[in-house]
C-alpha cells in the first residue's frame, strides 16, 4: 500500500506539472537586429574531419564582432536520420535565425528543412548538402574531385598501368559522383587496369589494411585512387614495397603533403595529388551564412561552391608559424599530426584561424572577421543539390586537368 | 490476494517504474519547451517515435519467444528504397504499400523457416539476414534520392479528425498486442521464451509459435520502414544504419527481458517514448554538444535500472510470506 501511495504521489506530481506547463505563453522574443541565435548542427562526431570543422566554425562565431552578436550553439545528433530530424525541428521551435548542418542525408532532411524555411530560417548545409530548394548548399562536391584526380593520376601515369581503387563509403552521393567521373576518366585509357577495389570509409586503418591484402596479390601496382584514407593507403605500400612507390590522388593529410614534396620519396617513385574536400568548407558555410543573414551578401542562387583544395609537389610550401600566410599550405611533421588535415586552414578564405583555433575551437588571438570574396556558384547536380535539374553536359569531365591523348 | 491493478500499471503494461520517469521527462520538456504542448509539438513528437515504436514492436514479439532479430534495420532499409522508386510509379500508394509488407513478411518468413524450423541460431541468422538486406537496398538504389508519393506522405504524417495518424497507430499498436498477448498463441509465446523445454513437454507447438513471431516482427519492420518513408519523403540506402540499437534499447528500456518470456509491448512502446522525449528534453533544457550523449547513455541506463525494478520488487514481494 505504502509503495502504490507513493507512486500516486508521483503520478499526480507529474500530471500537475504537465498541467501547469500548459498554461506557459510562449513568450514572444523581440529579435533585435544586432543579435542572432545560430545553431550548428552536426552529425557525427568525433572523427578528425568533422571535429576540425566545428572547431574551426565555434572559434568564428567566438571572433569580433561575432563574439558579441551571436547567441551560438552546437548539437550533436550522432548518426540516426530522426535524431538529426528532431533536432532540427527542436532548433525551429527555440526560435533560431540560422542554421548550419552537416546533413546525414541529402534527402531525408528536406521536409524539415523546409519547415524551418518556412519560419524564416536561413538553413546552409557544409560538406554535405540537401536537395530541398529552399537551403543553401556549401560544398565543393560538385568541384568533379573525381574527374581532376582521375585525370592527374592518369597524366602522371602516361595513361598506362595497374590501378588501385579506394571508394569512400557506400551508398553516399559523394561516393557515387567521385567514383562515376574517375570510373569515366580511367576507362577512357586502355592501358589503365583497375586491379583492386574497396570500400575503405574514408578512414586511413581500413584502407591501409585493404590496400595492404590488395598489394600482396598484385604486387606491381602502380597507383592508389582515394578520396580519403589517403595517407592510410601510402603506407601500406611504404610498408609492403618500400623501394617503389606509388602515383596517388587523395586527401590533405600534413603527413601525406609532406611525402608527395619529399625529394627521397619521390625518388622512389611516389607522385601524389593532395585535394578532396577540407573541413574549411564549415567555416567557410558559417562565414557565408553569417553575411548574407546580416545582409552584407546576397545569394542570386542556392548552391555555392567552395573551391576545390588542390595541391601538387611542387605546390606544397612548409609554413614558419602557426598559420597559412603568405601562400604556405603545409606544416612541419614537429608541429602537427601526420594525419592532421591541412585544409582546416586556408589562408585566403579563413584568415581568422590558426592551428590551434581548429584544433581547440577558441578564436585566435587578436583576430577580426574579414569580408569574403564574391562566391561562385555551383553547378546543379541532380540528387546532389537539386531534384529536377539537369546537370552540366560535362560534369563527368575534368575541369583543372588537361587530358593527355591515349596512348597507342 | 487477486487485486485488480491500478490505472497507471496497466498502461506501462508492467513497465509502471519507465512509465513515470517518461511522464517526469515530459513534464521537464513542457517546462522548458513552451511549445512542446502544442498540436505542432505533439505530432512532431508522435512522428518522432512511431518508426521506432513499430520496429520496436516486432522485435518485442520476438524477444519474447527467447530469441533474437537484428533484421529490422535491414528490412527497413529495403522498405525506404522500395518505397522511394515505386510509389511514384505503376503500384502506387496502396500497392507500395502491399508490396513492403509483402517483402517484411518474406524476411520474417525466412527468419522463421531457418530458426523456428531448422534450429538455426537466431543470432547468426538474422545478421545474415541483415547484411543480405541492407546489401539489396544498396543495389536497389545506389545513392540518396527517389521520391515518395505524396498521398503517402500526408496519409502517414496527417491527421484524422484533429488526431495525428501517429498517434492513431501507437494506440492500435498497444490494442492490437493486448489482443494478441491473450490468444492462445500469445500465451504461447511468453511460455516458449520462459522455458521452451518445458512448453514443448507440456505439448506447445514451439516452432509454430516462434514462426509466427518472426513473420510478426518482419510484417511490424516492413511498416516501419513505410512509414519512415513517409517522414522522409525519399529514399536513402543508409537510413536505419544506426536504428538496431535504439530498437533494442527501448525493448530493454520498456522491462522486456532480452532472455524471453517476461515483458511486453507496451512497455517497448514506453521504452521508445522515452528514447524520443529524451532528445527533445535534452535539447530543451539546454544540453549541448557531447554531453548529450553522455545524458543519454546515464538516462537509458537509468531507464533500464527503472525498467528492471518492477520484476525485482515482485519477485521480493512474493518471496516474503514464504
Amino acid at each position: 500500500m505504502e509503495s502504490k501511495r507513493i507512486s500516486r504521489g508521483i503520478a499526480k506530481a507529474a500530471a500537475a506539472a504537465l498541467v501547469s506547463s500548459m498554461c506557459v505563453v510562449p513568450l514572444s522574443q523581440a529579435k533585435a537586429k544586432d543579435h542572432y541565435k545560430v545553431f550548428l548542427n552536426m552529425s557525427y562526431s568525433g572523427n578528425s574531419w568533422q571535429a576540425a570543422a566545428a572547431n574551426g566554425i565555434k572559434a568564428l562565431a567566438a571572433t569580433p564582432p561575432y563574439d558579441k552578436m551571436i547567441e551560438f550553439k552546437t548539437v550533436i545528433s550522432g548518426t540516426d536520420v530522426q535524431r538529426q530530424i528532431s533536432d532540427l525541428q527542436s532548433m525551429i521551435a527555440a526560435g533560431a535565425d540560422a542554421i548550419l548542418i552537416m546533413p546525414l542525408s541529402p534527402t531525408a532532411l528536406n521536409r524539415v528543412v523546409k519547415q524551418a524555411c518556412d519560419k524564416g530560417i536561413a538553413v546552409f548545409t557544409y560538406d554535405a548538402t540537401v536537395t530541398q530548394p529552399c537551403a543553401h548548399n556549401v560544398s565543393s562536391i560538385t568541384a568533379r574531385y573525381g574527374a581532376n584526380t582521375a585525370q592527374w593520376m592518369v597524366n602522371q601515369m602516361g595513361g598506362k598501368g595497374e590501378v588501385v581503387f579506394n571508394h569512400g563509403v557506400a551508398g553516399t552521393t559523394v561516393t557515387k559522383t567521385y567514383d562515376e567521373q574517375a570510373y569515366g576518366v580511367f576507362k577512357k585509357y586502355p592501358g589503365i587496369k583497375i586491379v583492386g577495389d574497396f570500400y575503405g570509409n574514408w578512414n586511413d586503418a581500413t584502407s591501409q589494411e585493404e590496400v595492404a591484402k590488395i598489394l600482396a596479390a598484385h604486387p606491381n601496382i602502380d597507383g592508389i585512387w582515394s578520396v580519403d584514407g589517403s595517407y592510410g593507403s601510402l603506407q601500406a605500400v611504404i610498408n609492403g614495397r618500400p623501394a617503389r612507390l606509388v602515383t596517388m590522388a587523395g586527401q590533405s593529410n600534413n603527413g601525406y603533403r609532406l611525402a608527395i614534396a619529399d625529394p627521397a620519396m619521390q625518388a622512389k617513385g611516389l607522385k601524389g595529388v593532395s585535394s578532396s574536400s577540407g573541413p574549411s568548407v564549415g567555416g567557410y558555410a558559417f562565414k557565408l551564412m553569417m553575411e548574407v543573414v546580416t545582409g552584407k551578401k546576397k545569394l542570386e542562387q542556392q548552391n555555392v561552391e567552395f573551391p576545390l583544395p588542390w595541391v601538387e609537389p611542387k605546390d606544397v610550401k612548409v609554413c614558419p608559424g602557426d598559420a597559412f600566410v603568405d601562400g604556405c599550405n603545409t606544416f612541419p611533421a614537429d608541429k602537427v599530426s601526420a594525419l592532421f588535415l591541412d585544409t582546416s586552414l586556408d589562408g585566403k578564405l579563413l584568415p581568422e584561424l590558426s592551428i590551434d583555433a581548429v584544433q581547440t575551437g577558441n578564436p585566435k588571438a587578436g583576430a577580426k572577421m574579414e569580408e569574403l570574396p564574391p562566391v561562385k556558384y555551383a553547378d546543379t547536380l541532380p540528387g546532389v543539390n537539386c531534384t529536377d535539374c539537369t546537370p552540366p553536359a560535362d560534369w563527368l569531365e575534368p575541369n583543372l586537368v588537361k587530358p593527355i591523348p591515349v596512348p597507342n | 490476494m487477486a487485486k485488480a491493478s491500478p490505472w497507471y500499471r496497466r498502461l506501462g503494461g508492467g513497465a509502471t517504474p519507465a512509465m513515470l520517469l517518461l511522464i517526469l521527462m515530459l513534464g521537464i520538456y513542457a517546462v522548458y519547451e513552451p511549445s512542446a504542448l502544442t498540436s505542432f509539438g505533439i505530432s512532431n513528437l508522435l512522428n518522432n517515435a512511431i518508426v521506432l515504436a513499430l520496429a520496436a514492436t516486432g522485435l518485442t514479439i520476438v524477444v519474447l519467444t527467447g530469441e533474437f532479430d537484428l533484421s529490422g534495420a535491414g528490412v527497413v532499409a529495403i522498405c525506404n528504397v522500395m518505397a522511394a522508386t515505386l510509389s511514384m510509379g505503376a503500384p502506387g500508394s496502396m500497392g507500395t504499400l502491399g508490396l513492403v509488407l509483402l517483402v517484411g513478411l518474406l524476411v520474417g518468413a525466412i527468419n522463421a523457416y531457418l530458426i523456428a524450423i531448422l534450429g538455426l541460431q537466431s543470432l547468426a541468422v538474422t545478421i545474415g539476414s541483415l547484411i543480405v538486406c541492407q546489401g539489396i537496398a544498396l543495389v536497389l538504389l545506389p545513392a540518396p534520392g527517389g521520391e515518395v508519393a505524396e498521398a503517402i506522405i500526408s496519409g502517414v504524417t496527417g491527421d484524422l479528425f484533429g488526431i495525428p495518424i501517429a498517434g492513431i497507430m501507437f494506440v492500435a499498436l498497444a490494442l492490437a498486442w493486448t489482443f494478441l498477448k491473450n490468444t492462445r498463441w500469445g500465451i504461447a509465446v511468453y511460455a516458449v521464451g520462459a522455458d521452451p523445454v518445458a512448453s514443448r513437454l507440456s505439448g506447445l507447438n514451439v516452432p509454430t509459435t516462434k514462426f509466427i513471431a518472426f513473420v510478426l516482427a518482419g510484417l511490424c519492420y516492413g511498416a516501419a520502414g513505410f512509414v519512415y518513408s513517409a517522414e522522409i519523403g525519399s529514399g536513402d540506402p543508409r537510413i536505419s544504419d544506426s536504428f538496431l540499437l535504439y530498437m533494442f534499447a527501448a525493448v530493454a528500456i520498456g522491462g522486456t527481458s532480452l532472455m524471453g518470456g517476461r515483458g511486453g509491448v507496451r512497455g517497448s512502446l514506453v521504452g521508445v517514448g522515452i528514447l524520443t522525449v529524451m532528445q527533445k528534453m535534452l535539447f530543451a533544457i539546454g544540453v549541448a554538444e557531447f554531453y548529450t550523449n553522455i545524458f543519454n547513455g546515464l538516462i537509458m541506463i537509468a531507464a533500464i535500472f527503472f525498467g528492471q525494478l518492477s520484476p525485482l520488487v515482485a519477485r521480493i514481494a512474493r518471496r516474503r510470506p514464504a
